[in-house]
């Protein structure tokens, strides 16, 4: 029978400063080791959690969630200590205390949580006290009484919460700080638990992981003044192995295991948690629904009155849609987002901050359009509202709004100051150990010279994403494709120890997350205080937090995430814009609206058709430009299909060549199947039984004649309405 | 996409379609569900494109102003926008303190001036601080006048050298090295009254405007085009005024049949089975980058466009001695589409470098009006130090006498460099030069 224990002190590669742990891989090898649960505790954050929780369910094992931290309190040295969450309420705890070290707990590199700060935090955490703790520092510098107190104040602080940590790992005052601990323990009737502060997966990988280290902390390998905090034994043992190691005090191990049980978090994925929008004054009397339908159909009129509407349309057949539109983002609980998005936007268009058109599916909402989200009618051009939103695909509506780069931090500024600071901020990205950085780290850390590492690195090919295994050709993708492996980087691997052993540790060292920064794009808008759902962190000196959680997992938490990105040509417009209005001033001539301009000029789709289109978005490119030549695009549904066509899944297919051809009537037009005027996912509905959502628009599908710059292909229209 | 497959083929048989039709419309949906889910994202993207392209249209000076303002920082998108203008008929201003604002301005429909923001060195600060002093005044007159109005606390020694090799302080003086020259002095004036205004001393004529500085102002001879091309190229990152080569273009045009801003045509034009054009190709070196000892990179440029060649192996071991920055080269290889820059590239077979070709050149034609009695002196002058050559000379003179063709060899050949050629474009009495050039390759 295996022997039952639980490792409950644990680094990941997210603790940053230290391990070499990969989750899949060390919750895989926890399953092979007959483990049933395991905690990872890394330094000072939760970056892992959600991963985590994902990695251990899909293997079976019991995730425990929990962090080590560095306590200190105002002049005072840093000592260590590991918190669990019992709980959600320990969670919560937890994500504000490391939250609040973030934004007010900088110390040189580290962050520290004050302890009176903990104390205010205690509901649903376990606290686990090891060598390195205060309670450790004292007992190491004989201040056995000062060490008692502590641990009689925490023991009160922390009723039935407190744990004495042993580890027998062969480093340096453990073994008195056991002696002393299990005496404390007996006294005052604490219990012990076993751990072995794992940092790495495997006994061999050690040496990857001093080295890992020393990049983190700018040492080299050899250098004799070093800190050597750690050991090889801090790798991930068998049960039978702590068991075989803790032999003389079964209750430690045996308390792991029952630590473990007590431990209970669920994290709720998958369910969506939305900021509330408020209803401006003066309407209270509306609910969210009814003020989001009202603003729609008053938007939509005032729209109508300045565009036309679409061909084979009428003002019927646009309410009805958006009708349509509206009982599906109400029925799936959205009207608060549709409203948040509309009202930041059009607070940045009222403050002169060019807003992009809106790209992304919600270009296909007649609502958005309505609401001046987006600046684009999806009806004549057959943007599909499924796309953006359906009731049969539980998904968040992901709008990707661009804004004017010089202006973007103002729009996140309104954003934070209407829902509340502590409830918007920004979005986590790691930064991991790419092939070129790796080599460039690795060789610094073995102590080469500058001019050989550079030599190697510049050996990678610059291609973006490549892997050490693609340099040297041992991939399956180097395989498929020459460019990737480099000749002579290989040569010198086979010829060179010093290029070899360099790289072998480098590709053991490859892809682990070194830093964290700020995702360029990502705003999150919380229904509560942002601490609710997961901690932030900070950067010294910095003055906006971010998420924790990067922006997949900050989506698994369910908070909603909004994409600001800067869009240059924006900018471009809008100078533009800007200059040709003051000559109009000048002149006393009528301003020119941007917005209002006809999309049937012959002379600008002249200069698409010349490939005259240097500095013109999208269509910069030398290739871009040939298509253009042989396109000869002469409508707009022309410049969309082109832009679409563009890929390197329909170009190698190529579909721009037959698109081209239809459209000059060098190739005839056929149906596969006699649907008539079925489109693609018609043709879906119609075959697989893929359901149509609510009400027929047979007027969409009549008016769909021809090749309005259509999907064409071998003479087959499947695809009309994508 | 599999497990739609599987349901998309079990509804179809389920409503009796053919099996093989149905398989055959999913692998066209498969195929097309990049394109169509790119539709609804291309559309919004596509209205911002026609915006531009619109624009461009319409409004050129307005829009390539906007987008060279966009990427100032980037000197190599900067010189592709300015060629891009200049291809639409946009004049380009040079910067200039008396006009300039910090960013690319158009000037009318069909100009464009050069942003102050755009010069290496000169910051954001700098320019509002010179735009806001000419605001409240007249243009600026000289150095003293500019120095005297501009905040001191913005304009540092740097910032003033940088302004001056990028031309923006050409209206205030005759040249730029006599700008150059005078700094030192004016800078110390004007801190000085600076620093005596603050200490409170009025004039002693009180209540009157302040007397002007005076300062003597130091004049030198202009710089060698050259030289001041040089100066733009630290501080704009590229050739303003003109370009090195542009002495030579006749020339080097002469001996290639087309310029660098044309590899497009020509590589579609002369196209073989492997995607590549036997061309022979002429520029400047602007960059080198080594590989080993077997490989060289090199950057050639001539003011109209650039591309990078590539010396391998034999090619390397032969030519790599002639490749140093700032040369001249003659280069014969296969040119090609290089899709990792999306420019051009070119494997280099043979090189020579331009200064021998011109040493060895056949013939000298010179068109010259000898009607003045000083000029055939003035020829001599120019070619003396020219001597002894091998290059032989016919002049089409025009005298009282009427026309006549005078050849001149022998001992009286002249040695051939690119800068007698400039010296004799110089002569007021000469019309016309031109040099016949040896085309070795054809060899």
């Amino acid at each position: 029978m295996t022997p039952r224990f639980v490792h409950l002190h644990l680094h990941s590669e997210f603790s940053l400063t230290d391990s070499t742990i990969r989750i899949k891989p060390m919750v895989k090898r926890c399953a092979q080791l007959g483990l049933p649960a395991v905690a990872i505790t890394d330094q000072s954050n939760l970056f892992a959690l959600v991963k985590f929780y994902k990695a251990a369910e899909a293997e079976g094992l019991k995730p425990i969630a929990g962090a080590d931290i560095w306590l200190a309190d105002e002049g005072q040295p840093p000592s260590r200590l590991s918190l669990l969450c019992r709980n959600r309420d320990g969670y919560l705890g937890l994500s504000r205390l490391l939250s609040r070290a973030y934004q007010e707990g900088h110390r040189g590199d580290l962050v520290c949580v004050k302890p009176a700060w903990l104390y205010d935090e205690r509901s649903g955490l376990v606290v686990i006290a090891g060598r390195q703790s205060l309670l450790g520092q004292h007992l190491a510098g004989g201040r056995n009484d000062t060490a008692a107190r502590i641990l009689h104040d925490w023991r009160e602080l922390f009723p039935d919460a407190l744990y004495l940590e042993l580890t027998r790992t062969g480093r340096d005052g453990e073994q008195a700080f056991n002696m002393a601990a299990v005496e404390l323990a007996d006294r005052m009737d604490l219990p012990l638990l076993a751990s072995n502060d794992v940092r790495f997966l495997l006994p061999d990988d050690f040496e990857a992981h001093e080295a890992r280290v020393c990049i983190a902390s700018g040492r080299v390998l050899d250098d004799p003044k070093r800190p050597r905090d750690y050991s090889p034994e801090q790798y991930l043992k068998s049960p039978e192995q702590m068991a075989e190691l803790f032999a003389d005090l079964p209750e430690a191990l045996e308390n792991t295991v029952e630590l473990a049980q007590r431990c209970n978090l669920e994290l709720q994925l998958g369910t969506y948690y939305l900021p509330d929008f408020p209803v401006p004054d003066g309407h209270t009397v509306h609910t969210v629904e009814s003020w989001l339908r009202a603003q729609s159909e008053q938007g939509l009129a005032e729209r109508l009155k300045k565009s036309p509407v679409a061909a084979g349309h009428t003002t019927e057949s646009y309410q009805q849609r958006l009708a349509i539109e509206l009982d599906v983002i109400i029925t799936m609980g959205f009207p608060g987002y549709f409203l948040i998005v509309a009202d930041f936007i059009n607070w940045a268009k009222q403050h002169d901050i060019p807003v992009g058109p809106g790209r992304g599916s919600g270009a296909g909402s007649l609502v958005a359009w309505a609401l001046g989200i987006t600046d684009l009618d999806p009806l004549p051009y057959d943007l599909l509202f499924e796309r953006f939103l359906n009731p049969e695909r539980v998904s968040m509506p992901d709008f990707d709004i661009d804004f004017c780069m010089d202006r973007r931090d103002e729009v996140i500024d309104y954003v934070a100051q209407k829902y509340g600071r502590d409830r918007v901020s920004q979005i986590i990205t790691y930064g991991t150990m790419a092939a070129k950085a790796v080599v460039r780290d690795t060789g610094r850390i073995l102590g080469h010279p500058y001019g050989f590492v550079d030599s190697i690195a510049k050996l990678i090919p610059l291609t973006l994403g490549i892997s050490l295994d693609d340099a040297l050709g041992e991939s399956e993708a180097a395989r498929k494709d020459n460019n990737l492996a480099s000749a002579e980087l290989i040569a010198r691997y086979q010829s060179e120890d010093d290029v070899r052993d360099l790289i072998d540790l480098a590709r053991k060292l490859e892809d682990l997350t070194r830093n964290a920064g700020k995702h360029a794009g990502g705003v999150v808008i919380a229904p509560s205080p942002l601490t609710d759902f997961c901690p932030l962190f900070c950067e010294q000196g910095g003055t906006s937090p971010v998420t924790q959680f990067d922006k997949d997992d900050v989506e698994a938490a369910g908070l909603v995430k909004f994409d600001f990105l800067g869009l240059r040509t924006l900018t471009i417009l809008d100078w533009a814009v800007k200059a040709i209005n003051a000559e109009r001033q000048r002149n006393g001539e009528a301003e020119f609206d941007l917005t209002a301009l006809p999309l049937d000029d012959p002379a600008t789709y002249a200069l698409f058709s010349r490939g005259d289109t240097v500095a013109v978005f999208q269509f910069e490119s030398r290739g871009m430009r040939e298509l253009l030549k042989r396109a000869r695009p002469d409508r707009f549904e022309d410049i969309i299909a082109l832009a679409a066509l563009f890929r390197p899944g329909p170009l190698g297919s190529g579909m721009d060549k037959d698109w081209t051809a239809r459209k000059h009537g060098e190739a005839e037009v056929t149906y596969a199947h006699d649907l008539g005027d079925a489109d693609c996912a018609g043709a879906g509905r119609l075959f697989a039984g893929w359901r149509r959502p609510a009400a027929p628009r047979d007027g969409q599908e009549k008016a769909r004649g021809n090749g309005q710059g259509a999907c064409q292909v071998r003479g087959r229209r499947v695809c009309a309405q994508c | 996409m599999a497990k739609e497959r599987a349901k998309f083929e079990a509804g179809a048989s389920a409503r009796n379609v053919d099996p093989r039709v149905a398989s055959g419309i999913f692998d066209l949906m498969e195929k097309f569900a990049e394109y169509g889910f790119n539709k609804s994202h291309s559309a919004a993207y596509a209205l911002v494109a026609y915006q531009t392209a619109w624009l461009k249209v319409h409004y050129p000076a307005q829009f390539m102003a906007a987008t060279l303002s966009s990427d100032m920082d980037n000197t190599d998108k900067v010189v592709n926008f300015l060629n891009e203008a200049r291809a639409l008929g946009l004049a380009i201003a040079p910067p200039d303190v008396n006009s300039s604002g910090y960013a690319f301005a158009a000037t009318d429909a069909k100009a464009i001036r050069y942003g102050l923001g755009a010069i290496k060195g000169v910051g954001h600060g700098a320019c509002i601080a010179i735009v806001d002093a000419r605001a409240s005044g007249a243009a600026f007159r000289d150095l003293p006048d500019f120095l005297g109005r501009v905040d001191g606390n913005r304009l540092n020694r740097r910032v003033l050298e940088a302004l001056i090799h990028a031309g923006a302080l050409d209206s205030l003086g005759s040249n730029r090295p006599s700008l150059l020259a005078q700094l030192p002095d004016v800078l110390r004036a004007t801190e000085q009254a600076a620093r005596e205004r603050a200490a409170g001393q009025v004039s002693l004529f009180g209540g009157g405007p302040e007397p002007a500085l005076s300062i003597e102002l130091a004049h030198c001879e202009d710089w060698p085009l050259a030289q001041k091309l040089a100066g733009e190229r630290e501080t704009l990152g590229h050739y303003l005024s003109g370009h090195p080569l542009d002495p030579w273009r006749s020339e080097l045009n002469a001996l290639t049949g087309f310029d660098l801003g044309e590899l497009e045509r020509v590589l579609s034009q002369k196209r073989d089975r492997r995607g590549e054009a036997q061309v022979v190709i002429a520029g400047m070196v602007t960059a080198i980058r080594k590989r080993g000892e077997t490989m060289a990179f090199v950057q050639i440029e001539d003011g109209k466009g650039q591309l990078e060649c590539l010396f391998f192996r034999d090619a390397f071991i032969e030519y790599g001695a002639m490749l140093s920055r700032d040369r001249v080269l003659v280069i014969e290889g296969s040119l090609s589409d290089d899709d990792f820059s999306g420019g051009f590239s070119l494997r280099a077979k043979r090189c020579w470098d331009y200064r021998e070709l011109c040493a060895g050149g056949q013939r000298l034609d010179l068109r010259i009006d000898l009607r003045d009695s000083a000029t055939l002196e003035q020829l001599e002058t120019t070619l003396n130090p020219h001597r002894p050559g091998t290059t032989p000379l016919r002049l089409l003179v025009t005298t009282t006498a009427g026309c006549g063709v005078i050849e001149i060899n022998g001992a009286h050949s002249v040695r051939c460099e690119p800068e007698l050629i400039d010296q004799l474009r110089a002569l007021p009495a000469i019309s016309e030069v031109s040099l016949h050039l040896p085309r070795p390759w054809q060899h």
